[in-house]
């Protein structure tokens, strides 16, 4: 399985497909590489979001009825946020996965990095599928990555989901070691953004390095 | 109307809190300040540090830790860019008596330049460390310094502006706002400044598309 590369001048997307913010995130990034020279790739990157409140050590009954509230409204908080982005993607309701699906979508993104798509493919690719009305099923998948690989058939022989979630695990364990929190994030250069929303600062970076010649003079 | 719920203590309130009046003084919507005081050891654990930086008392995971290092490090980063210093705190520091300020300053300042010269001047003393922000006298001292009257502060402090900062946690947490800074439109929240043209664009009556996220990567 290939692995995204954190050290080059590329920018590596993180995306979990059951996630409205990643599939928010695929058409952000998608329509801020259209001015772009750099490279964009997404993978996958599918591990449970992290929860700094439930590593906290129990408190007296006050601490803990707040701690409980906090957490409610935080639930509450994210419902809201994913209505938004349901909206920000003009989708009425939330696609689910069944468990092939997941597991097929998310090799389906790492078969387009390997191939170099672009991410306006992925962002297409990616469209199609969270239109889904019924469950997004392995069927349904299959019939949204053929347009944009044409050897799908033949690659699918290889495929084997027991073997692709456990590279799957074991590649989001360790981007999760590079300093990767949470899906969607970005690394350029080195450097992990947590969330899409850092693009205008990521455009900078792209724009100063670009400004600076392979042999360190500035242009 | 638009409110918006702040922490000093929070970096990510340091680093909004003078785009956020853009709200009001480029596009004109008055702004409701509230303050929310963070219970930070309820979700990412407590954490003590000598001057030097070693830690002292802490009951953090490393996740927890590797969260709240990450958090610096974006925070630090925008701040820089905005020319502010961002010194992290030695401790968890109780904001609450500074968030009673904010109530009292809003409610007497004579004009909305005057909030924000003393809502600018506690952020970036307390983000050099250069202000105590438990201690009445220095919150005082910032009311002062901003043109805010502070006769009767010290009454207002321990007894009527305590109890409605009190009674405005519980009202927020059940309004369902548990971070800053966060605005609050009618019944809808949004977390954090990533969220500023969204909800500009719901003050502008959400025409056309609904924007990304973006942190605006901006001096201010």
């Amino acid at each position: 399985m290939q692995n995204p590369e954190s050290n080059t001048s590329n920018v590596q997307v993180l995306v979990d497909l059951k996630d409205p913010e990643s599939v928010v995130g695929i058409m952000a990034i998608a329509n801020w590489s259209k001015d772009r020279v750099q490279t964009v790739q997404v993978w996958p990157f599918v591990r449970e979001p992290i929860n700094t409140a439930a590593e906290v050590p129990r408190g007296d009954a006050d601490f803990e009825a707040y701690k409980a509230r906090r957490s409610l409204a935080r639930h509450n908080y994210k419902s809201q946020e994913r209505d938004r982005n349901l909206q920000r993607l003009s989708l009425t309701r939330l696609w689910q996965f069944s468990d092939a699906g997941a597991i097929l979508a998310h090799w389906g993104l790492l078969r387009l990095a390997a191939k170099q798509a672009p991410v306006r493919v992925v962002a297409e690719f990616v469209s199609e599928l969270v239109a889904c009305d019924a469950l997004i099923d392995a069927d349904w998948v299959q019939s949204s990555l053929r347009p944009f690989i044409t050897s799908l058939d033949v690659e699918m022989r290889a495929f084997d989901p027991s073997t692709v979630a456990i590279d799957l695990a074991q590649q989001s364990l360790r981007l999760s070691e590079q300093g990767v929190l949470s899906a969607p994030s970005m690394i350029y250069q080195g450097e992990v953004f947590s969330s899409i929303g850092h693009l205008p600062r990521l455009s900078d970076l792209c724009k100063a390095s670009l400004s600076v010649s392979p042999s360190g003079a500035v242009s | 109307m638009l409110s918006v719920c702040i922490d000093f203590k929070s970096p990510y309130a340091f680093v909004a809190h003078a785009l956020i009046w853009q709200l009001e003084e480029v596009h004109g919507f008055k702004i409701h300040w509230l303050p929310l005081t963070l219970n930070i050891g309820s979700f990412l654990g407590r954490a003590e540090k000598r001057a030097d930086g070693e830690v002292v008392d802490t009951n953090r995971t490393p996740k927890q830790w590797s969260v709240v290092k990450a958090a610096y490090r974006d925070a630090r980063c925008y701040a820089e860019n905005q020319g502010r210093v961002l010194r992290g705190p030695l401790k968890i520091w109780d904001s609450s008596l500074a968030g009673v300020a904010l109530m009292w300053a809003q409610e007497h300042a004579g004009t909305r330049q005057q909030l924000k010269q003393f809502m600018a001047d506690v952020f970036e003393r307390f983000w050099q460390r250069e202000c105590d922000i438990e201690d009445r006298l220095i919150l005082e001292a910032a009311l002062s310094r901003a043109g805010i009257q502070t006769q009767g502060f010290p009454d207002y402090a321990a007894g009527a502006g305590r109890d409605h900062h009190d009674q405005l946690q519980d009202q927020l947490l059940t309004q369902g706002v548990f971070g800053v800074p966060s605005f609050v439109l009618e019944d809808e929240i949004f977390f954090g400044r990533e969220h500023m043209d969204t909800v500009l664009w719901r003050l502008n009556g959400s025409q056309g598309a609904m924007p990304f996220v973006r942190y605006p990567w901006q001096r201010v």
